[in-house]
């Protein structure tokens, strides 16, 4: 819809105070000067790679060599020297990427999206095309749009992320923000591993607070205590570690992971988290929390 | 099972095979460069002289210059036109879009003899067009000329452009379009630079296989060619075999140069396929079709169908009904006596109708149960057989029918069993080896997808691979079996080149019946064969679809994927020769 490519039935789409799409106007794709990136990268088969990123400069009659060193600054900057006569079924998964990238830029688009654009390349070419495109949109300063169903993704190239479940926005914000004090549980789901304790709240004198978790109580120095009153307290996998006076724990299931044991825990109170810690624990363990690390929602 | 059992399976098809196609075709070939082995007096001497008789043979040149120069431009006509029908098919939307594919693949089974009949009937004068008042001098001339012949079969011939651009076009999807768009391409811009260049290899690949069947056709060339004195090489071949005096030399010399060509206009084809592109899709965005019905694009597409199918399907059922058709439609005219007339025994009225339908049974039956047993007992060698078969494909019907008058009637088969000739043995025969190539075709896609690991779940529980054949693999396969079975019926129930030649003296098939009832003026009584036909072969497709569909197995979902493979093979079978452009 942003790109044109679908009509809007509803709302409007503008960008810099120009309708592209609603209030009986609609600008099409080609006019609306975006550059995408697709999630199969969509680069024309029959065109080689430097005829591919030159492909919108064509369009828009940009003189011959004026083009070719726009393609050649690309092809460099995308690390592409030597594969300009190369087809799209002759170069790697990664290659083709930086080709769907360079093809995009080419154009000096206002705005550039990005279809889960690495969501069919393998796990560890993901994980390293994550980094090298996270450098490349620093370097841009250009906005552009990434979708992704991956929080980790989301996290690691966005300055600035938009939630959305069933087309509506649930929320907006900071990574570090968005991930530490989501608005609502689903937000918080969809970031990562979240655990949801229902806790009451009340001061427990010299700015400590009292935290009622069923038959235990906690006393802790928070930052910013909420209201008194009954919540759900969100723990991130950060927000607990062992630790011999914390509260009793036991311990239902330890994986080796690597390096380090995921361990799950419960509590007498019927509450659960999983850590990692560096050693497998005994049946029977303590759990401390990171005041810190904590987030209060509303109780339902 | 031992290796040697193996590879004895294996090269077991590979007698059929040489038996059906390759003998036949060997044969021609021995006729043409060793014409005395055929004498009263057998000799093996080497000559040329069918080559240089036929170069001084004016009306050879004619007709080789007017097949080709027609057949060319039916190429180029039935491509542009198919390429127009496919994109409309793929990317427009239209009133009932499932009805026009339907349309299309009953056009491609249409045989080319009846359509070429139907719109004769229509343009004849006394015929339809004067029954309704509009005949004309004109409309007459224009049918029964070169342009008609030309007509007809880019009527006949556009599916095979259609179907390749509609298929190569869905394979393309929607993502090039959208990112030509995204980079700022206009319709136009997106026409030339990204669709066109993309369904080239499909637009090459329906020009070679439109001309390769435009040169070959002999319903066509048969009737409505014949009629309008046009001389199309198919023809040539059937007259120089079947009227005195014959010339069994000048009709596989014929039958070697249809080859040739069929073959040649392959090579630039091939020649295209090897540029560097292939679509890489992992998976293809379906295309997007505007909101609103486009009541243009709908209307020409019922317009066409309707003079491609309707108007030869109407003059049909108006010529049975009303005998007197050209004098107009007062309800005094109607009768059905040209219907009761095919009780009659007149040698080609409704027996030939019953003896198709057999014959057409037994060689459905035949072809499939064999197209099977090739790719699975030769499954070690089916990637041989299967280019084996394939290229077989490249003979025109009566070329291997005129291979199989030599063959079957070849002085050394003279006082065996084998002196097939004139037998209901050689007319299976060739239906079988002419549906061979797709029902082995089919056979090896919908083979492919049955895991293997099942026959050795059969081996290891104490089974043969028969039994894994028989109670395992032949029940997933079942929808493929049933479609190749009523394919092959179809084609082979209105088989005419090969039937013009082998029928049985006195036992003619509805084909022939149907186009020698026209031959001989009896108009009524052909359009009232040719209904009864239409609706016999009609109720049979439906009466098989039903019992097919009554008696599946719940286990439907695992057949979806063999189905959905089946119905891909069916079209794949047309694309025969595009394969590796598409």
């Amino acid at each position: 819809m942003i790109a044109g490519l679908e009509r809007a039935t509803r709302g409007t789409v503008a960008w810099q105070g120009e309708t592209w799409d609603g209030a009986g106007s609609f600008v099409p794709p080609e006019r609306r000067s975006i550059g995408y990136v697709f999630q199969d990268f969509a680069l024309f088969p029959h065109l080689t790679v430097a005829q591919n990123i030159a492909f919108g400069l064509g369009l828009r009659r940009v003189p011959r060599t004026s083009a070719m060193q726009r393609v050649e600054e690309l092809m460099r900057r995308m690390r592409l020297d030597g594969l300009g006569a190369h087809y799209p079924h002759q170069i790697s998964g990664g290659q083709k990427q930086r080709v769907a990238v360079a093809r995009a830029l080419a154009v000096n688009p206002r705005l550039l999206l990005f279809d889960e654009s690495l969501s069919s390349l393998d796990a560890k070419l993901r994980e390293e095309l994550r980094l090298e495109l996270r450098e490349l949109l620093q370097g841009l300063r250009l906005t552009a749009l990434f979708v992704t169903h991956d929080p980790t993704e989301a996290m690691l190239l966005a300055s600035r992320i938009f939630v959305l479940r069933a087309g509506r926005l649930q929320a907006s914000g900071t990574p570090q923000d968005l991930y530490a004090a989501p608005p609502s549980r689903e937000v918080a789901e969809t970031l990562g591993p979240a655990w949801f304790w229902p806790v009451s709240i009340r001061p427990a004198g010299r700015g400590d607070t009292l935290l009622q978790i069923g038959e235990a109580q906690l006393v802790l120095p928070l930052d910013a205590p909420p209201a008194p009153g009954s919540y759900r307290m969100m723990l991130r996998p950060s927000s607990a570690f062992l630790a011999p006076d914390g509260i009793p724990a036991q311990v239902t299931r330890s994986v080796y992971v690597g390096g380090a044991f995921q361990v799950e825990l419960r509590l007498p109170f019927g509450g659960a988290i999983e850590v990692r810690c560096a050693a497998a624990p005994g049946a029977e363990t303590a759990l401390a929390l990171d005041p810190a690390r904590l987030h209060f929602l509303p109780a339902d | 099972m031992t290796d040697r059992v193996r590879w004895g399976r294996g090269l077991a098809p590979l007698a059929l095979v040489g038996a059906i196609v390759l003998y036949p075709l060997g044969v021609l070939l021995v006729q043409i460069f060793f014409p005395d082995v055929f004498a009263f007096q057998p000799s093996g001497r080497f000559s040329l002289d069918a080559f240089h008789a036929l170069a001084q043979d004016p009306l050879f040149w004619s007709s080789l210059k007017d097949s080709l120069v027609l057949s060319l431009a039916v190429a180029a006509t039935a491509t542009a036109l198919g390429a127009v029908v496919g994109h409309l098919v793929v990317r427009v939307r239209l009133w009932r879009p499932g009805v026009w594919n339907a349309l299309l693949w009953l056009l491609f089974f249409a045989p080319s003899f009846m359509l070429a009949e139907g719109i004769m009937l229509f343009a004849i004068q006394g015929g339809v067009a004067s029954g309704l008042g509009i005949w004309s001098q004109g409309l007459s001339q224009i049918v029964f000329s070169p342009l008609g012949v030309g007509l007809v079969l880019t009527i006949k011939l556009m599916p095979y452009a259609a179907i390749t651009v509609s298929s190569a076009l869905q394979a393309v999807g929607q993502e090039y379009d959208d990112a030509a768009r995204s980079l700022g391409a206009s319709g136009w811009s997106r026409l030339r630079r990204v669709h066109l260049p993309l369904v080239r290899g499909a637009l090459w690949a329906s020009f070679a296989i439109i001309f390769a069947e435009a040169v070959s056709d002999f319903g066509v060339s048969s009737t409505l060619a014949a009629s309008a004195h046009f001389p199309m090489i198919p023809y040539a071949i059937y007259s120089a075999l079947n009227f005195v005096p014959v010339n069994f030399s000048g009709a596989a010399v014929q039958s070697l140069l249809l080859i040739a060509l069929a073959l040649a206009v392959q090579l630039p084809q091939v020649l295209a396929a090897r540029g560097a592109q292939r679509v890489m899709h992992g998976h293809r965005r379906q295309w997007r079709l505007p909101a609103r019905v486009n009541g243009w694009a709908t209307a020409s597409l019922a317009a066409f169908f309707f003079l491609a199918l309707g108007l030869p399907l109407v003059s049909f059922l108006l010529w049975a009904l009303v005998p007197d058709v050209g004098l107009g439609f007062a309800p005094s005219h109607w009768t059905l006596q040209s219907f009761a007339a095919l009780l009659g025994s007149d040698i080609y009225t409704g027996g030939a109708a019953l003896r198709s339908y057999v014959l057409a049974l037994l060689a459905a039956g035949l072809t499939t149960g064999l197209g099977i047993w090739v790719m699975w007992a030769g499954s070690r060698l089916s990637a041989l057989y299967d280019t084996l078969l394939t290229a077989t494909i490249a003979v025109p019907g009566i070329v291997l029918a005129a291979a199989y008058v030599f063959a079957w009637n070849a002085p050394w088969v003279q006082g065996t069993p084998l002196a097939l000739y004139g037998t209901y043995g050689v007319l299976v025969l060739v239906y079988v080896a002419g549906g061979l190539p797709y029902s082995a075709r089919l056979a090896r896609v919908a083979l492919n997808q049955v895991d293997q690991g099942m026959e050795r779940a059969v081996l290891s529980l104490g089974g043969s691979s028969t039994k894994a054949l028989v109670h395992v693999t032949l029940p997933l396969i079942r929808p493929m079996v049933v479609s190749t079975f009523l394919l092959i019926f179809t084609g082979v129930f209105f088989e005419l080149p090969a039937s013009s030649l082998l029928y049985p003296p006195g036992d003619p098939t509805i084909a022939v019946a149907i186009v020698h009832q026209f031959h001989n003026v009896a108009y009524s009584v052909g359009a009232a064969l040719s209904i009864v036909s239409v609706l016999l072969l009609g109720a049979t497709l439906g009466v098989f679809r039903l019992l097919d569909h009554s008696t599946r197995q719940p286990w439907r979902e695992a057949r979806k994927e063999v189905e959905y493979t089946a119905e891909a093979a069916e079209r794949l079978q047309v694309l025969q020769r595009t394969a590796d452009t598409v």
